[in-house]
Protein backbone atom coordinates (compact mmCIF):
# COMPACT_ATOMS: atom_id res chain seq x y z
CA UNK A 1 0.00 0.00 0.00
CA UNK A 2 1.08 3.24 -1.14
CA UNK A 3 1.02 6.70 0.98
CA UNK A 4 2.26 8.82 -1.28
CA UNK A 5 0.62 12.21 -2.66
CA UNK A 6 1.53 11.37 -6.34
CA UNK A 7 -0.77 8.32 -6.01
CA UNK A 8 -3.41 10.32 -4.74
CA UNK A 9 -3.49 12.77 -7.93
CA UNK A 10 -3.23 9.80 -10.08
CA UNK A 11 -6.45 8.56 -8.24
CA UNK A 12 -8.50 11.16 -8.57
CA UNK A 13 -7.54 12.39 -12.03
CA UNK A 14 -8.38 8.90 -13.12
CA UNK A 15 -11.45 8.39 -11.44
CA UNK A 16 -12.35 11.99 -12.95
CA UNK A 17 -11.64 9.95 -16.50
CA UNK A 18 -13.40 6.92 -15.63
CA UNK A 19 -16.74 8.75 -14.34
CA UNK A 20 -17.31 10.32 -17.59
CA UNK A 21 -17.84 7.25 -18.71
CA UNK A 22 -19.69 5.10 -16.64
CA UNK A 23 -23.00 4.89 -18.68
CA UNK A 24 -25.79 2.59 -17.82
CA UNK A 25 -25.58 1.65 -14.25
CA UNK A 26 -22.76 0.39 -11.56
CA UNK A 27 -20.67 -2.15 -13.40
CA UNK A 28 -19.27 -0.54 -16.09
CA UNK A 29 -16.94 1.40 -14.17
CA UNK A 30 -15.35 -2.07 -13.17
CA UNK A 31 -14.02 -3.16 -16.39
CA UNK A 32 -13.07 0.81 -16.54
CA UNK A 33 -10.77 0.57 -13.22
CA UNK A 34 -9.50 -2.72 -13.84
CA UNK A 35 -8.36 -1.79 -17.49
CA UNK A 36 -6.84 1.71 -15.99
CA UNK A 37 -5.38 0.15 -12.82
CA UNK A 38 -4.91 -3.64 -13.38
CA UNK A 39 -3.60 -3.91 -16.75
CA UNK A 40 -2.22 -0.14 -17.55
CA UNK A 41 -0.88 1.04 -13.83
CA UNK A 42 -0.41 -2.32 -12.61
CA UNK A 43 -1.35 -1.00 -9.24
CA UNK A 44 -3.68 -4.12 -8.50
CA UNK A 45 -3.92 -7.69 -8.88
CA UNK A 46 -6.53 -9.53 -10.73
CA UNK A 47 -7.58 -10.74 -7.62
CA UNK A 48 -7.36 -7.42 -4.98
CA UNK A 49 -9.83 -6.47 -8.27
CA UNK A 50 -11.84 -9.37 -7.51
CA UNK A 51 -11.86 -8.58 -3.75
CA UNK A 52 -12.54 -5.02 -4.25
CA UNK A 53 -15.96 -5.95 -6.02
CA UNK A 54 -16.87 -8.39 -3.50
CA UNK A 55 -16.85 -5.58 -0.68
CA UNK A 56 -18.31 -2.95 -2.98
CA UNK A 57 -21.31 -5.67 -3.65
CA UNK A 58 -21.57 -6.32 -0.03
CA UNK A 59 -21.46 -2.36 1.43
CA UNK A 60 -25.01 -0.65 0.36
CA UNK A 61 -25.49 2.13 -2.13
CA UNK A 62 -24.10 2.19 -5.71
CA UNK A 63 -21.81 -0.39 -6.47
CA UNK A 64 -19.79 1.90 -8.10
CA UNK A 65 -18.98 4.41 -5.93
CA UNK A 66 -17.96 1.71 -3.26
CA UNK A 67 -15.82 0.49 -6.31
CA UNK A 68 -13.91 3.55 -6.28
CA UNK A 69 -13.78 4.04 -2.27
CA UNK A 70 -12.83 0.22 -2.38
CA UNK A 71 -10.23 1.08 -5.01
CA UNK A 72 -8.68 4.15 -3.31
CA UNK A 73 -8.72 2.48 -0.03
CA UNK A 74 -6.51 -0.30 -1.18
CA UNK A 75 -4.21 1.83 -3.20
CA UNK A 76 -4.00 4.68 -0.50
CA UNK A 77 -5.30 3.57 2.66
CA UNK A 78 -8.36 6.68 3.04
CA UNK A 79 -6.85 9.43 1.97
CA UNK A 80 -6.71 7.44 -1.26
CA UNK A 81 -10.37 6.71 -0.81
CA UNK A 82 -11.61 10.45 -0.46
CA UNK A 83 -9.29 11.01 -3.58
CA UNK A 84 -11.47 8.14 -5.40
CA UNK A 85 -14.64 9.24 -4.19
CA UNK A 86 -14.05 12.75 -5.16
CA UNK A 87 -12.64 11.90 -8.37
CA UNK A 88 -16.02 9.69 -9.14
CA UNK A 89 -18.72 12.35 -8.08
CA UNK A 90 -17.86 15.37 -9.51
CA UNK A 91 -18.30 14.78 -13.39
CA UNK A 92 -21.86 12.87 -12.79
CA UNK A 93 -22.25 15.85 -10.03
CA UNK A 94 -22.34 18.98 -12.65
CA UNK A 95 -23.34 16.86 -15.69
CA UNK A 96 -26.80 16.16 -13.66
CA UNK A 97 -27.05 19.77 -11.90
CA UNK A 98 -26.94 21.09 -15.55
CA UNK A 99 -29.17 18.79 -17.27
CA UNK A 100 -31.83 19.21 -14.41
CA UNK A 101 -32.00 22.96 -15.16
CA UNK A 102 -32.53 22.35 -18.76
CA UNK A 103 -34.43 18.86 -18.74
CA UNK A 104 -36.60 19.26 -21.38
CA UNK A 105 -34.25 20.22 -24.59
CA UNK A 106 -32.17 16.78 -22.98
CA UNK A 107 -35.23 14.71 -23.12
CA UNK A 108 -36.44 15.45 -26.63
CA UNK A 109 -32.96 15.75 -28.09
CA UNK A 110 -33.15 12.25 -31.01
CA UNK A 111 -29.02 12.65 -30.89
CA UNK A 112 -28.43 11.95 -27.67
CA UNK A 113 -30.88 8.78 -27.64
CA UNK A 114 -29.27 6.99 -30.84
CA UNK A 115 -25.76 7.73 -29.34
CA UNK A 116 -26.91 6.63 -25.88
CA UNK A 117 -28.58 3.31 -27.36
CA UNK A 118 -25.70 2.61 -29.69
CA UNK A 119 -23.18 2.86 -26.43
CA UNK A 120 -25.30 -0.41 -24.76
CA UNK A 121 -24.34 -2.83 -26.80
CA UNK A 122 -20.32 -1.75 -26.74
CA UNK A 123 -20.57 -1.32 -22.54
CA UNK A 124 -22.10 -5.14 -22.54
CA UNK A 125 -18.72 -6.35 -24.45
CA UNK A 126 -16.96 -4.32 -22.32
CA UNK A 127 -18.09 -5.95 -18.99
CA UNK A 128 -18.05 -9.21 -20.44
CA UNK A 129 -14.64 -8.77 -21.87
CA UNK A 130 -13.43 -7.81 -18.00
CA UNK A 131 -15.15 -10.70 -16.35
CA UNK A 132 -13.18 -12.92 -18.88
CA UNK A 133 -10.15 -11.96 -17.26
CA UNK A 134 -11.46 -11.98 -13.70
CA UNK A 135 -12.06 -15.88 -14.15
CA UNK A 136 -8.57 -16.95 -14.22
CA UNK A 137 -8.27 -16.79 -10.33
CA UNK A 138 -11.68 -18.82 -10.33
CA UNK A 139 -10.42 -21.40 -12.51
CA UNK A 140 -6.87 -21.58 -10.80
CA UNK A 141 -8.80 -22.34 -7.89
CA UNK A 142 -10.39 -25.76 -6.75
CA UNK A 143 -13.30 -26.87 -8.70
CA UNK A 144 -15.63 -26.10 -6.12
CA UNK A 145 -15.21 -22.30 -6.85
CA UNK A 146 -16.50 -22.67 -10.39
CA UNK A 147 -19.14 -24.43 -9.30
CA UNK A 148 -19.95 -22.05 -6.53
CA UNK A 149 -19.88 -19.36 -9.43
CA UNK A 150 -22.35 -21.34 -11.80
CA UNK A 151 -25.18 -21.54 -9.21
CA UNK A 152 -24.92 -17.85 -8.10
CA UNK A 153 -25.23 -17.07 -11.89
CA UNK A 154 -28.32 -19.08 -12.04
CA UNK A 155 -29.41 -18.10 -8.75
CA UNK A 156 -29.40 -14.26 -10.18
CA UNK A 157 -30.00 -14.63 -13.24
CA UNK A 158 -32.98 -16.88 -13.41
CA UNK A 159 -34.42 -16.48 -9.85
CA UNK A 160 -33.75 -13.05 -9.54
CA UNK A 161 -32.35 -12.96 -6.32
CA UNK A 162 -31.33 -10.34 -3.94
CA UNK A 163 -27.17 -10.27 -5.02
CA UNK A 164 -26.77 -9.58 -1.03
CA UNK A 165 -28.23 -12.97 0.27
CA UNK A 166 -26.60 -14.67 -2.75
CA UNK A 167 -22.95 -13.16 -1.79
CA UNK A 168 -23.84 -14.03 2.27
CA UNK A 169 -24.25 -17.25 1.25
CA UNK A 170 -20.71 -17.32 -0.60
CA UNK A 171 -19.18 -16.22 2.45
CA UNK A 172 -20.51 -18.52 4.82
CA UNK A 173 -19.97 -21.50 2.22
CA UNK A 174 -16.30 -20.17 2.08
CA UNK A 175 -15.81 -19.78 5.63
CA UNK A 176 -17.27 -23.44 6.43
CA UNK A 177 -15.14 -25.44 3.79
CA UNK A 178 -11.55 -22.89 5.38
CA UNK A 179 -12.50 -24.15 8.84
CA UNK A 180 -13.19 -27.85 7.38
CA UNK A 181 -9.81 -27.91 5.93
CA UNK A 182 -7.81 -26.57 8.92
CA UNK A 183 -10.09 -29.61 10.87
CA UNK A 184 -8.86 -31.96 8.18
CA UNK A 185 -5.18 -30.95 8.37
CA UNK A 186 -5.39 -31.20 12.09
CA UNK A 187 -6.97 -34.63 12.42
CA UNK A 188 -5.09 -36.02 9.53
CA UNK B 1 -35.95 22.36 7.30
CA UNK B 2 -36.12 20.78 3.59
CA UNK B 3 -32.33 20.55 3.91
CA UNK B 4 -32.05 18.45 6.93
CA UNK B 5 -34.98 16.65 5.33
CA UNK B 6 -33.34 16.16 2.11
CA UNK B 7 -30.40 14.89 3.88
CA UNK B 8 -32.02 12.44 6.47
CA UNK B 9 -33.86 10.83 3.67
CA UNK B 10 -30.87 10.11 1.43
CA UNK B 11 -28.99 9.05 4.23
CA UNK B 12 -31.57 6.15 4.43
CA UNK B 13 -31.86 5.73 0.98
CA UNK B 14 -27.83 5.43 1.18
CA UNK B 15 -27.53 2.87 3.81
CA UNK B 16 -30.20 0.63 2.66
CA UNK B 17 -29.96 0.16 -0.94
CA UNK B 18 -28.00 -3.12 -0.69
CA UNK B 19 -27.74 -4.80 -4.07
CA UNK B 20 -27.65 -2.63 -7.04
CA UNK B 21 -29.38 0.05 -8.76
CA UNK B 22 -32.95 -0.83 -9.24
CA UNK B 23 -33.52 -1.15 -5.39
CA UNK B 24 -32.03 2.20 -4.64
CA UNK B 25 -34.54 3.29 -7.28
CA UNK B 26 -37.55 1.57 -5.25
CA UNK B 27 -35.90 3.38 -2.08
CA UNK B 28 -36.14 6.31 -3.71
CA UNK B 29 -39.42 6.64 -5.03
CA UNK B 30 -41.07 5.29 -1.48
CA UNK B 31 -38.91 8.43 0.10
CA UNK B 32 -39.47 11.00 -1.95
CA UNK B 33 -42.89 10.03 -3.54
CA UNK B 34 -44.80 8.03 -1.12
CA UNK B 35 -43.63 9.28 2.40
CA UNK B 36 -42.48 13.11 1.44
CA UNK B 37 -44.83 13.66 -1.67
CA UNK B 38 -41.58 15.85 -2.69
CA UNK B 39 -42.19 14.55 -6.39
CA UNK B 40 -45.15 13.25 -8.16
CA UNK B 41 -45.20 9.64 -9.67
CA UNK B 42 -44.70 10.80 -13.30
CA UNK B 43 -42.14 13.26 -12.55
CA UNK B 44 -40.37 10.58 -10.38
CA UNK B 45 -39.81 8.84 -13.91
CA UNK B 46 -37.27 11.82 -15.00
CA UNK B 47 -34.52 11.13 -12.68
CA UNK B 48 -35.10 8.03 -13.28
CA UNK B 49 -34.74 8.46 -16.82
CA UNK B 50 -31.93 11.18 -16.44
CA UNK B 51 -30.06 8.75 -13.95
CA UNK B 52 -29.87 6.21 -16.88
CA UNK B 53 -28.81 8.45 -19.87
CA UNK B 54 -26.26 9.76 -17.97
CA UNK B 55 -23.01 8.90 -16.53
CA UNK B 56 -22.59 8.08 -13.01
CA UNK B 57 -24.30 5.27 -10.18
CA UNK B 58 -28.44 5.59 -10.77
CA UNK B 59 -28.06 6.24 -6.74
CA UNK B 60 -26.28 8.87 -6.64
CA UNK B 61 -28.00 10.95 -9.86
CA UNK B 62 -31.33 10.51 -8.52
CA UNK B 63 -30.24 12.27 -5.44
CA UNK B 64 -28.10 15.37 -7.44
CA UNK B 65 -31.63 15.35 -9.66
CA UNK B 66 -34.17 15.19 -6.58
CA UNK B 67 -31.90 17.87 -4.35
CA UNK B 68 -31.57 20.08 -7.09
CA UNK B 69 -35.12 20.56 -8.28
CA UNK B 70 -36.46 20.72 -4.42
CA UNK B 71 -33.71 23.35 -2.95
CA UNK B 72 -31.29 24.08 -5.87
CA UNK B 73 -27.87 24.02 -5.31
CA UNK B 74 -27.42 23.59 -1.95
CA UNK B 75 -30.20 20.91 -1.95
CA UNK B 76 -28.14 18.74 -4.77
CA UNK B 77 -25.18 18.86 -2.24
CA UNK B 78 -26.36 17.85 0.60
CA UNK B 79 -28.27 14.89 -1.10
CA UNK B 80 -25.75 13.46 -2.76
CA UNK B 81 -23.39 13.85 -0.10
CA UNK B 82 -26.54 11.88 1.72
CA UNK B 83 -26.72 9.27 -1.00
CA UNK B 84 -22.76 8.46 -0.92
CA UNK B 85 -21.99 8.86 2.57
CA UNK B 86 -23.26 5.35 4.47
CA UNK B 87 -21.96 3.15 1.64
CA UNK B 88 -18.35 4.82 0.95
CA UNK B 89 -18.05 4.45 5.12
CA UNK B 90 -19.04 1.12 5.12
CA UNK B 91 -17.12 -0.26 2.63
CA UNK B 92 -13.78 1.81 4.37
CA UNK B 93 -15.12 -0.27 7.19
CA UNK B 94 -14.86 -3.60 5.65
CA UNK B 95 -11.62 -2.52 3.74
CA UNK B 96 -10.38 -2.03 7.48
CA UNK B 97 -11.33 -5.07 8.84
CA UNK B 98 -9.85 -7.22 5.76
CA UNK B 99 -6.69 -5.10 6.29
CA UNK B 100 -6.47 -6.28 9.71
CA UNK B 101 -7.45 -9.86 9.46
CA UNK B 102 -6.72 -10.67 5.97
CA UNK B 103 -4.14 -13.70 7.17
CA UNK B 104 -6.71 -15.44 9.20
CA UNK B 105 -7.86 -18.66 7.41
CA UNK B 106 -11.49 -17.97 8.28
CA UNK B 107 -11.20 -14.21 6.57
CA UNK B 108 -9.58 -16.07 3.67
CA UNK B 109 -12.24 -18.99 3.07
CA UNK B 110 -14.77 -16.22 3.02
CA UNK B 111 -13.29 -14.13 0.44
CA UNK B 112 -12.28 -17.78 -1.78
CA UNK B 113 -15.91 -17.84 -1.73
CA UNK B 114 -16.99 -14.56 -2.41
CA UNK B 115 -15.06 -13.96 -5.26
CA UNK B 116 -16.81 -16.45 -7.57
CA UNK B 117 -20.40 -15.31 -6.66
CA UNK B 118 -18.81 -11.62 -7.46
CA UNK B 119 -17.81 -12.87 -11.18
CA UNK B 120 -21.13 -14.38 -11.43
CA UNK B 121 -22.83 -10.84 -10.50
CA UNK B 122 -20.71 -9.44 -13.30
CA UNK B 123 -21.36 -12.22 -16.03
CA UNK B 124 -25.29 -11.48 -15.04
CA UNK B 125 -25.10 -7.91 -14.89
CA UNK B 126 -23.59 -7.82 -18.44
CA UNK B 127 -25.76 -10.31 -19.63
CA UNK B 128 -28.59 -8.24 -18.37
CA UNK B 129 -27.39 -4.87 -20.38
CA UNK B 130 -26.81 -7.10 -23.41
CA UNK B 131 -30.53 -8.53 -23.44
CA UNK B 132 -31.73 -4.69 -23.22
CA UNK B 133 -29.31 -3.64 -25.79
CA UNK B 134 -29.39 -6.42 -28.29
CA UNK B 135 -33.04 -7.41 -28.05
CA UNK B 136 -35.84 -4.74 -28.58
CA UNK B 137 -37.90 -4.36 -25.57
CA UNK B 138 -35.87 -6.88 -24.30
CA UNK B 139 -38.02 -9.58 -25.51
CA UNK B 140 -36.52 -13.16 -26.26
CA UNK B 141 -37.99 -13.10 -30.22
CA UNK B 142 -35.98 -13.52 -33.31
CA UNK B 143 -37.93 -11.08 -34.72
CA UNK B 144 -36.53 -8.31 -31.88
CA UNK B 145 -32.90 -8.71 -32.15
CA UNK B 146 -31.33 -5.40 -33.34
CA UNK B 147 -28.31 -6.83 -35.63
CA UNK B 148 -26.70 -3.47 -35.58
CA UNK B 149 -26.15 -4.07 -31.83
CA UNK B 150 -25.35 -7.58 -32.01
CA UNK B 151 -22.71 -6.52 -34.58
CA UNK B 152 -21.40 -3.59 -32.27
CA UNK B 153 -21.39 -6.38 -29.43
CA UNK B 154 -18.90 -8.46 -31.49
CA UNK B 155 -16.91 -6.00 -32.64
CA UNK B 156 -16.00 -4.69 -29.23
CA UNK B 157 -15.60 -7.85 -27.63
CA UNK B 158 -12.91 -8.99 -30.04
CA UNK B 159 -11.47 -5.50 -29.49
CA UNK B 160 -11.65 -5.87 -25.82
CA UNK B 161 -10.41 -9.19 -25.81
CA UNK B 162 -7.47 -8.63 -28.62
CA UNK B 163 -6.21 -5.59 -28.76
CA UNK B 164 -5.08 -2.87 -25.71
CA UNK B 165 -7.79 -0.49 -26.39
CA UNK B 166 -9.44 1.02 -23.84
CA UNK B 167 -12.93 0.60 -22.52
CA UNK B 168 -13.14 4.24 -22.58
CA UNK B 169 -12.34 4.21 -26.39
CA UNK B 170 -14.58 1.08 -27.11
CA UNK B 171 -17.49 2.72 -25.11
CA UNK B 172 -17.54 5.84 -26.82
CA UNK B 173 -16.17 4.61 -30.30
CA UNK B 174 -19.28 2.15 -30.20
CA UNK B 175 -21.61 4.78 -29.37
CA UNK B 176 -20.53 7.44 -32.37
CA UNK B 177 -19.88 4.83 -35.00
CA UNK B 178 -23.19 2.93 -34.28
CA UNK B 179 -24.93 5.71 -33.97
CA UNK B 180 -23.79 7.32 -37.20
CA UNK B 181 -24.57 4.36 -38.78
CA UNK B 182 -28.15 4.16 -37.40
CA UNK B 183 -28.08 8.36 -38.25
CA UNK B 184 -27.48 7.70 -41.89
CA UNK B 185 -29.76 4.30 -42.14
CA UNK B 186 -32.78 5.78 -40.37
CA UNK B 187 -32.87 2.90 -37.96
Amino acid sequence: MQQKPSYCRKLFWSMLYISAFTFGGGFVIIPLIRKKFVDQLQWLSEEDMLDIVAMAQSSPCAVAMNVASQTGYRIASVRGTVAAVAGTVILPFVWISIISLCYDAFRTSPIADVFLRSMQPAVAAVIFAAALSMLKPIRDRKKASSWLMFAAGLALGLCGLNVIWILLVGAVFGAAASLWEVKRHAAG
Amino acid sequence: MLLADLFWSFLKVGLFSFGGGMVSITLISQQVVTQKGWLTASTFNDPIAIAESTPGPIAVNAATFVGMQLAGLPGAIIATIAAILPGCAISLGLGLLYQRYRKLTLVQGMMDGLRPVVVATIFVGGLTIMRNALLIGGALELAAIDWLSVATFIVCFILARKTKLSSVCLIVGGGIVGGIIRLLLGL
